[in-house]
């Protein structure tokens, strides 16, 4: 008996070589397809949970400190090479591509409170709790090349972006020529400890400082006066610039957000960002000047994406404790934290983005998911997953204690206004809450 | 002391120079205190000599204080070297001239000052100078607001940002390189460029292809000529066949001629008829004068000779019977009057006469009810028509809006038999089921339509319940004109109001009430037919019917059906005009569960959909998430599919591509002032570079602002510029 079947043609849809991309006729017509939507709703569906299911952003811990990490910096040109000072007065310089320490040096007799790199990279400056300034060359790190003997004691130390010259947080916020030992400027303004200087990186004269009586000072160091002052309602522990919009800086404040300002405008933030649940210690911002990470004494590390305020990824480890410091790496890929248990450690940015080499077709596939996700994200199923996070104990409660104290002052606002004249309990946006004064 | 003078000379600058602690931490000046004492001596001499001679000069520059004496003696000797002219001493060499005098008046009342103004405080000074910077550095960082915005909005940035571009020469690039220099060169370049093969940018093909493509060719000419050819013989074949036929003698072939060329006459008068009626008349008038012709002829009659002859043979022959019969029918045919198609009824006449009549004097309030009244504006916009037939077009307008309300297949028909019937046929409704309800109006009015309208054209539809008194809610104005009342007629046993029926209510009844309240005289008949069009506009509408309807379809529509799965020629012989098998069909039919109960049995005026789907609930968006302001933006970002299987590649790739991008292991730097602004100043230079472009945009933007003043928007402007 002779038995018909189907028969093709395998030319068809066989591959010639294994490498062949399989050519798939595809009708364009949407006529043809009239569950486009949905099918691509389960795909975004798919992207989210996949997101999550391979969202593993620790890489590593590089240990060796013999005490809290209190300060931390990435080389301005090579990527794999960043410093970390301690509470015990040591610096040390590591490889993050080998996850290695590769000097060390006891620069301090005490904490080291700050570091910066020189703008060509080849010098670290580092000031401790002995008042001294210390220049190190990174070839040559088992002695200083210079060291400057300051009047007062110093808390913070930036360098500016491309010319010789560095400033000092103590008493007063003073400006450094680097071939000079005594500072060529001195700005003070009635603030008994600068917290932290940064430098402008865009702007490279304008540099902006945090003092311990909340209040954060702009300067410019071709200027004899400082330029403005605004007193916020709690103390600022630390401060960025935008390293893409000249004029925007953020603060990590005392009271659990962030704020960013325009420096032309301080009367009011232009974005408050909040999510952690105490002091946020520290941040930096991305290269890319889209987001920004942030350290806490809640000991998570989060992300804020620049025009959003709420956080977009939380990190945290059990053995994590307070995080002191955090860094962003120079190609926006990873995030480098200290914190008080000794320990450095190294985060992807994107938690849960693959490492190494995309083929082309892997590549294509990342960025449909990631273009799925934002276009479904509004769907409260893709949300939902896309938003889960784990929280420690801790963060879980003290976020529900912080929204539940919040709701409360909102609804006693919202009373008050019930029951009192129209008009005489105004609605007062959380912005214009945080700048107290703005002084001239 | 001297050798103190250079450093006082330092401390002199003022705080902010700079220089100050460098040269105070001068290498070299340290150096120069720490010399041996001999040298220290013959320096201090060295100081010393040049103090000196910087004595005189300092003796020169003091200035000594003197008062103005009130008058100055001959003798008098300046005390300084310098002496300033005072304005009253040249005042008084002035001309005593009216201008002079004016002059002199205003410079002597300008009092100068005898006490300078107090130094600030530092405190203030030292703000004033702040205040001043910070306004300095704010003003110059604007230049960085137009990159920001970008940036900030830029889709597809790849980090770091400057970035080399490497870009492909083309072609005619690299062509424009090369220059014609020599003489012979640009005789070549004009020979080559006059060219007719040349290719250009605007067209693909050459002047001269183009040529050779337009021009005819061989086939095509040949086969032209035997078309004409053919057509040629055709005609002359025709002409001899025409030539031929003329000649017949044949009385039969004659005869059986005229019959068909009658047959074809009246084929074509019916039709006419029916599609032109002006051609129609004109064909009439040839008929009338063949009827006269036939009526003054005896052609036909049974007089003839062939009549005579016939009649004789008849009482035999039956065939013989029949042809003189055939013989007098047509002859009657041919002698009875036609009769016009259209205006059959002089009724009908009347009323549109009657009806005009009141259109015109009514025009103006309706034009007036129709600003204030929406469902009136399409009938005020057709108001120009009306003059033809106002009633039909009143009533095809209302008919389109219904159409377009329900989109039902069924209307066009009915317009198309209403149109046809004559008005005539139409004085009364026809009766319908429920004509027994009817209820007649206080009046007495025995017209079986009615209507009850309370202000604002609201509508009550009597209801069995209400008596024939005036029912509840009725106001008096309207009892008054109970003729101005027209009522629909619904169905009294199940009354919904639709939306329909407000649009009926609404435009009809205000409209006659209009009429009826400027034209209290106007004729009974022209009355009556209006009253006769609103019954017959709502005969056939039978809201109730519909909806009975619309339910029954949702209810077939919602109830599980039975899926067929079976394959044809699956297992069978298949072919055109092969069944199924019905044992197969059967067996491969996948029954439908039998439906839930619908919630809306026993709600006999509601449709309660059960398609509501649980599953689907949480899946749904709730709240318009935040950048979005309606509800068709957020559906249009996610109608539109971006993934491949429903793409082409490179509309997929651009509809993925990221916010941004970073490479691998490169470092991005800080956005660099240099390279940035550069560029935006040679966007700003582009954009200037065709001045009068840009002056003429700025016009019109300063034109925009004055606009906008006047009409108070300008401060909403600003706002979205900034």
């Amino acid at each position: 008996m002779k038995v018909k079947v189907l028969s093709r043609n395998p030319d068809d849809y066989l591959r010639e070589t294994k490498r062949d991309i399989p050519k798939i006729p595809r009708n364009y017509d949407p006529v043809q397809h009239p569950f486009e939507a949905a099918r691509e709703y389960v795909r975004a569906m798919n992207s989210a949970k996949l997101d999550r299911l391979f969202a593993k952003p620790f890489i590593g811990s590089l240990g060796g400190h013999r005490d809290g990490v209190q300060s931390l910096l990435c080389h301005p040109r090579s990527l794999s090479t960043v410093a970390s000072g301690s509470y015990d007065g040591e610096i040390r310089i590591w490889n993050l591509a080998e996850q290695k320490c590769i000097r060390t040096v006891q620069a301090h007799r005490g904490m080291v409170r700050s570091m910066c790199f020189g703008s060509s990279g080849s010098h670290v400056f580092s000031v401790g709790d002995d008042q001294n300034i210390k220049q190190w060359n990174l070839d040559d790190f088992h002695e200083p090349v210079n060291t400057i003997l300051s009047k007062s004691s110093l808390l913070s130390i930036d360098h500016h972006f491309d010319e010789a010259k560095f400033a000092t947080g103590g008493d007063a916020v003073e400006i450094w020529d680097e071939a000079r030992s005594h500072p060529i400027r001195s700005f003070s303004w009635g603030a008994d400890s600068i917290q932290a200087v940064r430098f402008n990186r865009v702007e490279t004269n304008v540099l902006a400082s945090c003092a311990a009586d909340r209040s954060i000072v702009l300067h410019d160091i071709r200027l004899a006066d400082s330029l403005r002052k605004v007193v916020l309602t709690m103390k600022s522990n630390s401060l960025c610039w935008n390293p893409m919009e000249a004029f925007i800086f953020t603060v990590a404040n005392e009271d659990y957000k962030c704020y960013s300002f325009d420096m032309r405008n301080l009367s009011s933030p232009v974005m408050v960002y909040m999510d952690h649940v105490s002091a946020v210690l520290d941040l930096d911002y991305s290269p890319t000047g889209k987001e920004f990470v942030t350290a806490s004494y809640d000991k998570t590390i989060r992300i804020f994406p620049v025009d959003k305020g709420r956080s977009r990824e939380i990190y945290h480890t059990k053995r994590m404790q307070r995080v002191t410091t955090v860094k962003y790496s120079r190609d926006d890929k990873y995030i480098v934290s200290g914190s008080d248990e000794m320990n450095l450690r190294l985060w992807k940015a994107h938690a849960s983005e693959k490492l190494g080499y995309l083929g082309p077709r892997e590549q294509s596939a990342a960025r449909y998911n990631e273009k799925l996700k934002d276009k479904f994200g509004h769907h409260p199923q893709v949300k939902r997953i896309l938003r889960h996070r784990h929280l420690p104990k801790h963060v879980y409660n003290a976020k529900k204690q912080n929204e539940e104290s919040r709701f409360s002052k909102k609804r006693k606002e919202a009373n008050r206004r019930a029951h009192s004249k129209p008009g005489a309990v105004p609605h007062v946006p959380e912005r214009s809450k945080v700048a107290i004064k703005e002084q001239e | 002391m001297a050798s103190l003078l250079a450093p006082v000379h330092l401390e002199e600058l003022p705080a902010g120079e700079g220089e100050y602690f460098g040269d105070i931490d001068d290498p070299e000046e340290n150096a120069a205190v720490t010399r041996s004492p001999a040298d220290k001596r013959q320096h201090e001499k060295l100081l010393r000599s040049i103090a000196r001679l910087d004595k005189p000069i300092a003796a020169q520059k003091k200035i000594q204080r003197s008062e103005p004496a009130k008058t100055i003696g001959d003798q008098d000797v300046s005390v300084g070297e310098r002496k300033s002219l005072s304005v009253s001493a040249l005042l008084k060499c002035a001309g005593s001239s009216k201008s002079d005098r004016a002059g002199k008046k205003k410079l002597l009342a300008e009092k100068v000052p005898t006490v300078l103004a107090e130094p600030l405080r530092k405190l203030d000074a030292a703000k004033a100078q702040r205040t001043v910077a910070y306004e300095e550095v704010s003003k110059d960082l604007k230049k960085w607001d137009p990159i920001v915005k970008a940036n900030r909005v830029a889709e597809g940035v790849s980090f770091p940002l400057d970035q080399t571009k490497l870009n492909i020469q083309t072609a005619s690039e690299y062509v424009k390189r090369y220059q014609t220099q020599t003489p012979l060169e640009k005789e070549i370049a004009d020979l080559v460029n006059s060219s007719r093969n040349n290719f250009t940018k605007a067209t693909i093909l050459t002047e001269a292809e183009r040529e050779a493509l337009s021009a005819m060719s061989v086939q095509e000419a040949e086969f032209r000529r035997q078309e004409l050819q053919k057509t040629r013989a055709l005609l002359s074949y025709k002409e001899q066949k025409s030539r031929w036929q003329s000649k017949i003698k044949s009385k039969g072939y004659h005869r059986h001629l005229r019959r068909a060329q009658r047959k074809i006459d009246e084929k074509e008068f019916d039709e006419l008829q029916k599609n032109d009626p002006d051609a129609a008349l004109d064909k009439l008038e040839g008929l009338d004068k063949q009827r006269i012709k036939e009526r003054l002829t005896l052609k036909h009659r049974s007089m003839g000779k062939w009549a005579r002859h016939t009649a004789s043979r008849s009482k035999n022959d039956k065939s013989a019977r029949e042809a003189l019969q055939e013989q007098l029918r047509l002859s009657r045919s041919l002698a009875t009057k036609l009769k016009p198609v259209e205006s059959d009824s002089e009724n009908d006449v009347e009323v549109r006469q009657a009806v005009e009549v009141d259109v015109v004097g009514n025009e103006k309030t309706f034009d007036e009810e129709a600003k204030i009244n929406p469902w009136m504006s399409s009938a005020a916009a057709a108001a120009d028509d009306w003059e033809d037939d106002p009633i039909d077009t009143a009533f095809e307008s209302l008919e389109i809006q219904e159409e377009r309300k329900e989109k039902e297949a069924k209307k066009p028909t009915k317009k198309a038999t209403k149109k046809q019937k004559p008005l005539a046929n139409r004085s009364r409704p026809q009766p319908r089921k429920s004509a027994g309800r009817r209820q007649s109006s206080e009046s007495g009015d025995d017209s079986p339509v009615e209507v009850e309208l309370v202000d604002g054209g609201e509508l009550i539809v009597d209801t069995p319940n209400v008596q024939s008194g005036a029912p509840a809610g009725v106001s008096q104005q309207h009892q008054k004109h109970p003729v101005a009342a027209a009522d629909i007629d619904v169905d009294p046993s199940n009354v919904i109001q639709s939306s329909r029926n407000k649009v009926h209510k609404s435009v009809i009844p205000s409209r006659l009430e209009d009429m009826e309240a400027d034209n209290e005289d106007a004729e009974s008949d022209s009355e009556e037919a209006q009253r006769n069009v609103v019954a017959e506009a709502f005969a056939d509408d039978d809201v109730v019917e519909e909806f009975n309807r619309e339910k029954q379809d949702v209810e077939e529509k919602d109830k599980p059906k039975d899926i067929d799965l079976t394959l044809p020629g699956w297992g069978d012989w298949a072919g055109a005009g092969l069944g199924v098998n019905a044992k197969k069909r059967k067996k491969f039919t996948v029954k439908a569960p039998n439906a839930k109960p619908r919630k809306d049995r026993f709600l006999p005026n509601v449709i309660i959909s059960e398609r509501h789907d649980e599953k689907i609930i949480p899946h749904q968006i709730r709240e318009l998430p935040f950048p979005f302001t309606t509800v068709a933006q957020l559906q249009s970002t996610i109608r539109a599919p971006i993934g491949k299987t429903w793409n082409t590649e490179a509309a997929f790739d651009e509809m993925t591509k990221p916010k941004y991008t970073t490479k691998t292991g490169v470092v991005i730097q800080p956005i660099n002032p240099r390279i940035a602004l550069k560029k935006n100043k040679r966007k700003a230079g582009d954009f200037v570079g065709d001045g009068d472009a840009a002056r003429t945009t700025a016009l019109a933007v300063s034109e925009v602002v004055d606009a906008e003043k006047k009409t108070g928007r300008v401060s909403k402007r600003r706002k979205t510029l900034h």
